[in-house]
């Protein structure tokens, strides 16, 4: 059996860092975006920027937290080069939301406590690796961070990669990470084996390389464990590159870091500022109320829901006027792998295009052949072109079929031996009537065309 | 009311009588002198500016060496901080800066705040203007003295549990500490942050009640200065003091105490109602102040490391905790590092508890008790030191459980934030002896008050009268 817990570090997406006025925005030179407070500089006090408390507080609920009434800021102490003033502002007696969960596809994971802190500069290695040096560079120094700390309640890595998957989606939803936090999200994992101690591996960048790490970390404790050595308990760092977790410290007792309370900042009245804030509806609250508005599978539109809030707004908007199962059908398939494929195309300003495509489908106006085309033209070019409208003369359909057949009369053969083979014979009839015909009726009379010949 | 001297040169300068950039270059000339043998201050301006516009018209300023002065030496008497110059001023030196006034260099100070005799600081010790062998009192010694010597001038101080109130008393000056909050911190190299307070030293209340306007107010980059209500200096009433049991019991010299009696019987005979209370919480206040202040000073000094400002480590091949440790050891003074060792020990998990979550306890609970006397007096009063100022030989054998000890009449306003004042009440042979009034939170104005009754018929004596002229 193996127990997983995940401490979680989300940047939020303010325009400015935590307690200064300097923008929280990537830059190409190192140490651009600083100033005496996020330097740590003697003298300089640090200032809230109240949208991160807001957007953490929006995390907080969208993960089903209860919020506190009154939070405040702590100084945790350690001595690390990364850290400006070897202290880090962050909360601990009182963090921004407690108790939460998210339900991922086959368990519940708790959530113990969510809360703000600033991030420490970033340490550079990479320019003076002859060396056992680094640089140092202050533009992440300060930026708002929100940590989340989950029960162990995972079951295998797969699982942690899901919930965390499954989480960003969440958050993005509402706002409170960006598109690409994917590729940068950094987690501490703990994870134990069958009554083991717990493990603790440090600062794993992304989901591809969490679950790396925790396949990895499984594999060693058993082993360990099978040779009849004990799991010690200790912190391990992630070696990308080797894709093995390698020790750092043994971990005899917690770390002490003596918090105090920042005296430079104030106690914050949560729930009153809270009732300032706008929460927006998380997925599970919007695709409720999609499921009840239009009809719809609750869990299809919130898998539409999790993968883009673009794509949920449109379908909002086009089921009022469009058939909605119609619409989330096109919406879930093709139009999602076009919309990932041209992440250049405008959403809104395709909108007018894609509905007048989807609604000709859905009103039988034209196949759904010429529809997935029309889709795909919409994106790569921006228009649809001309829609060819549907036939419904099954005449012709059945003597283009006979046509066909007595052209390539081996077709039959092989669908004889390979019965799968009939696509070839759907594909040829498809293309030679131009998508004038539904690719389902197609298939019904390219089926009773072979059953009759079966018969004879 | 008393002249003020400061008002007095700002008027000559306005009136042109006095040409301000001469006064401040031949004041600059006397000043080095002086300080070659005194150590006042940590470093005198090459070119002061000056301004003759503005509330404070060229007025000479001096900042404790704790408070950020932008591309000037500014180290917090601390050899961690040696080749450090601010990139920013703090928003009181903007502020002085702004109406007029003109620095003219930094003072001499315990290094980061840490001391009650100024014989903490890296770059020498300040000697009493009124007898060169003995303390002017700390850890804003340097401030106190120079207010002695310097005719025209205020200094800005900093007092975090009585560094303005027992140097303005051992220098025979006034020396205000206003309400936490009143006067942004931004720009003070933090000692304890929820102690800190940024205030005034002048020769006479007028000199404080001219400058005070000056730098009090909200600041947005100090949130604990955004939620005061305005300053207002206007004459008030004072009606009746109180004088806790506490503070005049006991390990007062007897020749301090009687003195403070008689100050007590002037006030009286100005029809103001004097009372004994008691407030046993009181003597918590050490051993709460002591905590709280050295938990907050060991998170503060930890980003002293050698890396970014100041004195930087050599050993630059070590690991990180060897390379700090290195610069820690040699840099840090034995008062600093005691108080890293006690602050650091107070925090920790399994101690926290019961030293430092209690004394915050503490001090809730004497905001309270001082709380209740002020529903019925308006101010409370105590002589501002226990004692006269101590010779340097003396200083040598007292331990520091005994230093920390002789805090005890300053040290709890400074732990519930109220503003509080200490005037020379008189002179025992040649030294100065200071009396203490403390207000409740907001309420300078009483303060200004009640030192102008008191300044009515009071001659100070000042060991120096330096000034620009010839």
């Amino acid at each position: 059996m193996m127990r997983i817990g995940l401490e979680i570090h989300v940047q939020l997406p303010t325009k400015s860092k935590l307690f200064c006025y300097c923008p929280n925005a990537p830059s190409d030179e190192p140490n651009m975006n600083v100033c005496p407070i996020c330097l740590g500089m003697p003298g300089s006090k640090p200032i809230v920027n109240e949208r991160a408390l807001a957007l953490a507080a929006i995390a907080a609920k969208t993960l089903n937290c209860r919020l506190l009434d009154r939070t405040w800021f702590s100084r945790k102490t350690y001595f690390y080069p990364d850290l400006s003033k070897n202290f880090q502002i962050t909360q601990f007696e009182a963090p921004i939301g407690i108790e939460g969960f998210l339900d991922i596809s086959e368990r519940r994971v708790n959530i113990w406590r969510i809360h703000l802190e600033e991030d420490p500069a970033r340490a550079v290695h990479e320019l003076v690796p002859e060396q056992e040096s680094a640089l140092l560079d202050y533009n992440r120094s300060g930026v708002p961070l929100v940590e989340i700390v989950t029960a162990p309640d995972m079951d295998d890595p797969t699982q942690a990669r899901e919930f965390l998957r499954v989480m960003l989606s969440e958050l993005r939803y509402v706002g409170v990470v960006l598109e690409e936090e994917e590729l940068k999200i950094r987690a501490d994992a703990n994870i134990s084996v069958t009554d083991g101690e717990r493990v603790e591996i440090k600062n794993i960048t992304g989901l591809k390389n969490l679950e790396k790490a925790l396949d990895f970390e499984y594999g060693r404790q058993n082993k360990v464990s099978k040779v009849g050595i004990e799991v010690k308990r200790e912190t391990r760092g992630f070696d990308e590159e080797r894709g093995v977790t390698t020790a750092l410290r043994e971990k005899e007792e917690e770390q002490d870091y003596g918090y105090i309370f920042e005296p430079d900042l104030p106690i914050y009245d949560l729930k009153g500022l809270s009732l300032e804030i706008t929460f927006p509806k998380t997925v599970t609250e919007k695709s409720q109320e999609i499921e009840k508005k239009f009809g719809l599978d609750s869990q299809n539109v919130k898998a539409l829901l999790l993968d883009s809030k673009p794509l949920g707004d449109l379908l909002e908007d086009m089921a009022e006027r469009v058939n909605p199962k119609r619409v989330i059908r096109w919406l879930n398939t093709v139009v999602k792998a076009e919309h990932y494929r041209h992440p250049e195309r405008k959403l809104n300003e395709i909108a007018n295009k894609l509905e007048r495509v989807i609604a000709a489908d859905a009103s039988e106006k034209i196949s759904d052949v010429v529809a997935k085309q029309a889709i795909r033209k919409i994106f790569e070019t921006g228009e649809s072109g001309k829609l060819t409208e549907l036939k419904s003369d099954e005449g012709e359909l059945e003597s283009v079929i006979i046509d066909i057949l007595k052209e390539k009369p081996e077709l039959l053969e092989e669908i004889r031996k390979q019965p799968k083979a009939i696509n070839h014979l759907i594909g040829s009839v498809i293309k030679k009537t131009e998508g004038r015909f539904d690719s389902k009726k197609v298939g019904e009379a390219v089926r009773k065309e072979i059953e009759k010949r079966k018969l004879q | 009311m008393k002249q003020s001297g400061v008002s007095e040169y700002i008027s000559a300068v306005k009136e042109e009588s006095i040409d301000c950039r001469d006064y401040i270059e031949r004041l600059i000339v006397q000043l080095r002198k002086e300080n070659s043998k005194l150590e006042l201050f940590s470093k005198l301006h090459e070119k002061p500016v000056c301004n003759p516009e503005g509330a404070l018209a060229s007025l000479p300023f001096t900042v404790k060496d704790n408070i950020c002065v932008e591309k000037f030496p500014t180290r917090a008497g601390s050899k961690i901080l040696i080749g450090y110059q601010p990139p920013f001023n703090a928003t009181v030196v903007e502020r002085m800066n702004t109406a007029g006034a003109a620095f003219i260099g930094t003072t001499n100070m315990d290094e980061f705040g840490f001391g009650t005799f100024c014989t903490n600081s890296a770059f020498g010790t300040p000697k009493n203007p009124f007898d060169n062998s003995r303390s002017c009192g700390g850890s804003s010694g340097g401030a106190a003295g120079s207010t002695a010597i310097l005719k025209h001038h205020v200094a800005l101080a900093e007092s975090t549990g009585g560094s303005i109130s027992c140097p303005a008393s051992f220098c025979g000056v006034v020396g205000i500490t206003p309400t936490y909050g009143r006067v942004s911190r931004y720009g003070l190299i933090d000692y304890a942050n929820s102690l800190d307070k940024i205030g005034l030293m002048g020769r006479s209340i007028e000199d404080i009640a001219i400058a005070l306007p000056t730098i009090s107010g909200p600041d947005p980059r100090d949130f604990t200065s955004m939620i005061q209500p305005p300053l207002t200096l206007r004459d008030e009433k004072i009606e009746s003091i109180a004088v806790p049991r506490e503070l005049i019991s006991e390990g007062t010299d007897e020749k301090i105490l009687k003195m403070f009696w008689n100050a007590m019987e002037k006030l009286k005979s100005e029809g103001v109602v004097v009372d004994e209370v008691n407030m046993p919480v009181l003597k918590y206040s050490i051993p709460a102040y002591y905590i709280l202040a050295c938990a907050e000073a060991s998170t503060n000094l930890a980003k002293f490391c050698g890396i970014r400002y100041g004195k930087e480590g050599s050993q630059l091949e070590n690991m990180y905790n060897t390379f700090f440790t290195e610069v820690r050891t040699d840099a840090f003074g034995v008062e600093a590092k005691r108080r890293i060792m006690l602050g650091t020990f107070a925090r920790m998990a399994g101690y926290r508890d019961q030293y430092y979550m209690k004394s915050l306890r503490v001090r809730r609970k004497i905001i309270e008790e001082f709380g209740r006397l002020y529903e019925s007096y308006d101010l409370i009063a105590s002589p501002t030191m226990p004692l006269l100022p101590p010779k340097f030989e003396e200083i040598a054998d007292m331990s520091p459980a005994s230093v920390y000890a002789l805090d005890f009449l300053t040290v709890p306003p400074n732990l519930a934030g109220l503003p509080h004042l200490s005037m020379p009440m008189g002179y025992v042979g040649d030294l100065p002896a200071g009396v203490h009034f403390i207000a409740n939170h907001w309420k300078e104005e009483k303060l200004i008050s009640v030192g102008r009754i008191w300044e009515r018929g009071m001659e100070y004596r000042f060991p120096l009268n330096l000034e620009g002229r010839s």
